[in-house]
């Protein structure tokens, strides 16, 4: 954070330098920002949005972040590794062994153990029932000093006595069950009645799971109470897993970063055995910071849409306020002032702006987060899946986003402020428009240079298909061409046809390069839609008079659309600046609202393709699941095709790091059933031939599409072709695979990799449980009542039976929620827009004063006044959104349906969504012009006359 | 009153308030201009001279007293009659010119003809012929910044111009103008006072109000000379100033 703050020191010094050391530029800057302390105001509301944009998306990035973590506190506390036991016998011994690890690194081992249950509650009143809890055998004594902080293991008390349990809080709270209560516990094929001593907390041991949920439906039981269980399991289901768990010296999350050493310890320690050795901690930690991370790049990039308006905004706030005060700096210039000294004025002025909007937009920056956070939690929370989120605000992060928005800020202010210094003085003393800038010698220079950046740029990204280089080559080839061709052809036509090049350009490029598109970043698209709309908003610009003609043909009679047209197309930088600001936000809002729209249509399609053969989905415990003969002997039941899902790891071709991914085995019945739908076939001629061939070739895999994406921005995208080795965690038997296929995402059913059923039991022997199925069901029978009968009946073998076509509705609901989180958060763009507008309008009004004081005097009524500001701010709104929605389209057009970057989704547009965004954003930008507008209305000619003269 | 007058000015009096600080700009004003008149009014900076054209055209509200044009008391208009009837009665000519700058040479001269309810091609030959007569022809379609500070005083002109008024205003129009340039907008003025239009101009420069029938003489917001000239009159008007 000091450095951070020492960069915002380092640019403010030349600022409060003039402020303190040179009276008359702080005299200019202070009495010039203090002049009209309401317009100051709105410059400064219509700058903060940037900073409050930038704070927003780190605030998300810090809860994500921090809600990981606190998992790993819930879950873990002081375990930082697990040492998983391939049985019983090994587990004592390893327990053995780990009793002589160096004390300096490590401050605890603890033996654990646990299988999956289900539980029930409640026996002669009205049951209530938890299918996926699970049992936990601990000693509460050993756990007592496992770690340096005892209350972050979550255990307190006696270990619990035969026939009796401690369990946690979300597992009382789903049974409505406290101390004394009586809990029935199903495993391996029996139940137990257990009384409840008393209830832990989510933390730590007590807390201990690793399904990934956000809550830990645990059973407390002392170790030979849960060794009595599991010696009852029956053949075929899974065994429990039995973990040593090692604390490392130092904190929950400090002492994550002795891992290596330790895990070294123990494998030495545990030579001979060589169990897998886990380094929970610091993997739960990793994926903390890479979903922060991911989180705060995500926000940011669809914010910078956002940020960049609000930079517009700025520099054309600074190009109003030049050209107002143009005689006052031609005078000072006149009077002796340096040219480096009226730039130190102008922006020692503009610093006093951007510290304020930036400190303002910080503090925003964190209540929008807030909103944010709240928002997303409940798109992070369906009926099956769950995320809680612990609002976060880091020093760091504040003071980060404080000095990216400050610098930005100072930066364009500074910039703006040495354009704004070259002027002529009598020029400027007489208020006589400036001539045609002269064509330097320089920027043919330039151009050339970047023709041939361009050029090279473009040579290379074509051989390695890099989306950035194949985007912006050519677009710096098209600007560099501007000065040279500007040179040799009427220079509006020139820039016109380069313009238009850009424009198509970007949004050709995917179509032309497909294998691009994949895997390509968001901040890909930012780049994108960027490059296109300035080429679009260029274009318009440059053929504004040919809609100005066409308009005056139209309405050249109606004296207040006259007007109202004069200004922004006389003015074209200007209208460029803020159609620019419109166009880039409704850009991106027009491309999330499509997107999800398009996504939205996939529900029927998606679930068709999920579903296969199949309607419902079954999943049981592992240690007592349900029989595939019980299940397919169920009424309604036509017939069932069983599943078995282990925890592996994957390994990608020359690469040595591991992976724990899920992988689900599947058997000829899937195949009877009518298995989903796949993404990529690759080189097979139906689905079924590849799922075929899949099941007999223990050397081939179906890829989950989902494969190391972190529910981010996809930076690795598996292909048909992928070379990958997978491995049993706990044994270490491995096969060298290659992906066949890609399936379908199956969202909450989560298959993961799907491999035959051969191949697999060869790797993960009896830890192949086939506790989850496909069910089809015979005609006319309810998939949803059937779900709900089938779980009431196998109640007690942990089983949960959903219609798969509601799972894939509540999956999209997820993701649609997602898309209208990030609308939300797109739409504080807008009001950059917005704001900007009503800035643009009120500055006008001051500008214009003379002038409408002589329309007046003239004849103009006062309404026609109003009226053409209103035309003028209904014209740069529209002309903004439709560029921006109209480029968006474009663009998705040529992603959906002329690439595979967006898989099967169909082109389609949201008509109605569209209206009422566009319409909206119209509708309130003329909102914004009331005020200014009747504030033009209310000018009193001959006051406006004599004032001015 | 007199039937031939088009402006009846009578005991018009104007305030500007500031806080609690009030100054009388106008006391009583008192003038009736005859219909084809040529009226200067003249005297020193602050002496109230364009507060007096501001108050009689209808540009500027009043305290008391009332004014007439052909007879109708404007000040008793609405503020949307009293637009009207200035788009369609009066021309103004203002010393900073006041062209709309995002408008051409001919748009600006249009624009009165249109709020004035022209048809639109009728208003663009009007502009353009009333725009050649004061020699602009060439400079139609420039936008004001392309123009000299003479050729927009001269669109200024036949903005006003343009519409066929009844009467001028005109509030020191040779002001920003070099001598060359004045006596060019002058001359132009001549003329179309001697085609019959009433014009009351506003001016410091005793060779401009030479050009004039009727010089007023007004300080500290009174009206302390009221004759008539004749030909040649400059040296006659410059005695007159400096005795004031």
């Amino acid at each position: 954070m000091s450095a951070m703050l020492l960069i915002a020191l380092l640019v403010a010094s030349p600022f409060l330098f003039i402020l303190a050391r040179r009276p008359i530029l702080r005299r200019l800057a202070v009495r010039n920002a203090a002049r009209r302390p309401r317009e100051a105001m709105l410059v400064i509301l219509g700058s903060l949005l940037g900073a409050a944009i930038i704070t927003g998306s780190a605030v998300v990035g810090d809860t994500m972040d921090a809600s990981i973590r606190q998992a790993a506190r819930q879950h873990l506390g002081p375990i930082d590794e697990l040492v998983v036991a391939r049985s019983a016998g090994e587990w004592r011994s390893i327990q053995g062994r780990l009793r002589a690890l160096p004390t300096s690194s490590v401050d605890g081992v603890v033996p654990l153990a646990s299988f999956a249950t289900a539980t029930t509650a409640g026996a002669g009143g009205a049951l209530r029932t938890v299918p996926n809890a699970q049992v936990v055998g601990l000693d509460f004594d050993a756990a007592h000093v496992f770690g340096s902080a005892g209350a972050a293991t979550g255990v307190f008390g006696p270990t619990p006595a035969p026939g009796h349990a401690a369990i946690t809080t979300d597992l009382a709270r789903a049974l409505e069950l406290g101390p004394g209560g009586e809990i029935d516990v199903y495993a391996y094929g029996r139940p137990s009645t257990l009384t409840v001593d008393r209830v832990l907390p989510r933390v730590g041991l007590a807390g201990f799971s690793l399904t990934g949920q956000q809550e830990a439906r645990n059973v407390l039981v002392s170790p030979s109470v849960f060794s009595a269980m599991a010696h009852r399991r029956p053949a075929g289901v899974a065994p429990p897993s039995w973990y040593v768990a090692v604390s490392n010296r130092g904190g929950i999350e400090s002492g994550a970063s002795l891992s290596k050493e330790v895990t070294r310890s123990i494998e030495q320690a545990t030579a001979g055995i060589d169990p897998q050795v886990t380094d929970v901690k610091q993997q739960f930690l990793d994926v903390a910071d890479e979903t922060g991370k991911t989180f705060t790049q995500m926000f940011t990039a669809m914010g910078s849409f956002g940020v960049f308006a609000g930079l517009l905004l700025l520099i054309n706030l600074f190009v109003m306020l030049a050209s107002e005060r143009k005689s006052e700096l031609g005078m000072a210039r006149a009077v002796g002032m340096r040219r480096s000294q009226l730039v130190g004025a102008f922006a020692t002025e503009g610093f006093i702006y951007a510290l304020l909007a930036t400190l303002l937009g910080t503090a925003v920056g964190v209540g929008l987060g807030r909103v944010l956070v709240a928002w997303s939690q409940s798109a992070f929370s369906s009926e099956h899946n769950r995320f809680d989120l612990y609002f976060t605000v880091k020093p760091d992060s504040l003071a980060q986003s404080f000095v990216v928005g400050f610098v930005v800020a100072v930066a364009t202010i500074v910039v703006m402020s040495i354009r704004v210094s070259r002027l002529n003085i009598i020029r400027a003393i007489r208020d006589i428009a400036e001539p045609p800038p002269r064509r330097r010698k320089r920027w043919l220079y330039a151009g050339f240079a970047a023709v041939a950046l361009g050029a090279l740029w473009t040579v290379s990204a074509t051989a390695s298909k890099e989306p950035f280089g194949l985007l912006l080559g050519p677009t710096l080839v098209f600007v560099g061409l501007a000065p040279v061709l500007t040179r040799i052809a009427p220079a509006r036509t020139a820039a016109s046809v380069l313009a238009a090049a850009t424009v198509t350009w970007g949004a050709l490029v995917f179509a032309l390069f497909p294998d691009s598109a994949e895997g390509a970043s968001i901040m890909m698209y930012v780049a994108q839609g960027i490059v296109m709309t300035a080429g679009g908003v260029a274009f318009a610009t440059l053929q504004l008079d040919r809609l100005s003609s066409a308009l005056h043909r139209f309405g050249g009679r109606v004296l207040a659309l006259r007007l109202g047209l004069a200004y922004p197309l006389a003015r074209r930088g200007r209208t460029g600046l803020t159609v620019s600001m419109y166009a880039l936000v409704v850009f991106i809002l027009t491309f999330i609202t499509s997107i999800s729209f398009m996504i939205d249509n996939q529900v029927s399609a998606a679930t068709a393709d999920v579903s296969g053969g199949a309607q419902v989905f079954v999943r049981s415990s592992a240690a007592n699941p349900v029989s595939i003969s019980a299940l397919t002997q169920t009424p309604g039941v036509d017939g069932v095709a069983p599943l078995s899902q282990a925890q592996a790891s994957f390994a990608l071709a020359n690469s040595p790091e591991e992976h724990f991914w899920p992988m689900t085995a599947y058997d000829s019945s899937l195949l009877q059933l009518g298995p989903p739908a796949l993404e990529d076939r690759g080189f097979y001629r139906t689905d079924l031939d590849a799922w075929t061939s899949v099941l007999s070739d223990p050397n081939l895999i179906i890829a989950d599409p989902m494969f190391l994406q972190q529910g981010g921005p996809p930076n690795f995208s598996v292909k048909v072709g992928d070379r990958m080795t997978i491995i049993n965690p706990l044994t270490g038997a491995s096969r060298d695979v290659a992906v066949a296929a890609v399936a379908t995402g199956d969202g909450l059913i989560a298959n993961g990799m799907l491999y035959g059923r051969p191949g697999a039991h060869q790797l993960f022997g009896d830890r192949l449980v086939p506790s989850r199925s496909y069910v089809s069901l015979v005609p006319g029978m309810n998939a949803e009542t059937f779900a709900a009968n089938l779980q009431s009946e196998f109640i007690t073998n942990g089983t949960e039976a959903f219609s798969i076509a509601a799972l894939t509705d509540e999956a999209f609901s997820m993701t649609h929620q997602i898309f209208q989180l990030f609308q939300g958060y797109l739409a504080m763009g807008l009001l950059v827009g917005i704001a900007g507008i009503a800035v643009v309008m009120i500055r006008a009004v001051r500008e214009r004063r003379r002038q409408i004081g002589t329309l007046r005097a003239l004849g103009f009524p006062a309404h026609w006044v109003g009226r053409s500001f209103a035309i003028e701010a209904a014209y740069i709104a529209l002309q903004g959104t439709l560029i921006g929605a109209l480029l968006a389209l474009l663009t998705l057009y040529t992603i959906v349906a002329r690439s595979d970057a967006m898989g099967d989704v169909t082109f389609a547009v949201p008509y109605v969504q569209l209206a009422v965004l566009l319409g909206g954003t119209v509708v309130a930008s003329l909102a914004a012009t009331i005020a200014p507008a009747m504030s033009a209305t209310r000018i009193k000619p001959a006051v406006a006359l004599r004032m001015t003269s | 009153m007199n039937d031939n007058a088009i402006l009846v000015s009578e005991g018009v009096r104007k305030i500007y308030r500031s806080g609690a600080d009030s100054i009388v700009a106008l006391h009583g004003l008192d003038l009736v201009v005859p219909q084809g008149q040529f009226v200067a009014v003249m005297g020193p900076s602050g002496s109230g001279k364009t507060t007096l054209l501001n108050c009689v055209s209808g540009l500027d509200e009043i305290d008391a007293g009332r004014v007439l044009v052909d007879g109708l008391s404007i000040h008793e208009l609405s503020d949307k009659e009293r637009t009207r009837h200035r788009a369609k009665e009066m021309g103004f000519i203002f010393q900073a010119f006041n062209l709309i700058p995002v408008f051409t040479a001919t748009e600006n001269v249009e624009l009165p003809l249109l709020l004035a309810g022209a048809r639109e091609t009728d208003a663009r030959v009007r502009a353009r012929e009333t725009l050649e007569r004061v020699g602009l022809g060439h400079r139609l379609d420039r936008r004001p910044m392309e123009l000299s500070g003479g050729e927009q005083q001269r669109v200024a002109v036949a903005r006003a111009l343009a519409g066929e008024p009844r009467i001028v205003w005109a509030d020191e129009p040779t002001g920003n103008l070099d001598s060359e340039m004045a006596a060019a907008v002058i001359a132009l003025l001549g003329e179309l006072h001697a085609e019959g239009l009433t014009i009351i101009l506003v001016t410091h420069d005793p060779t401009v109000a030479a050009h004039a029938d009727r010089l007023i003489t007004v300080r500290d917001g009174r009206l302390v000379e009221d004759k008539l000239l004749s030909p040649p009159l400059e040296k006659e008007v410059r005695e007159e100033v400096s005795v004031a």
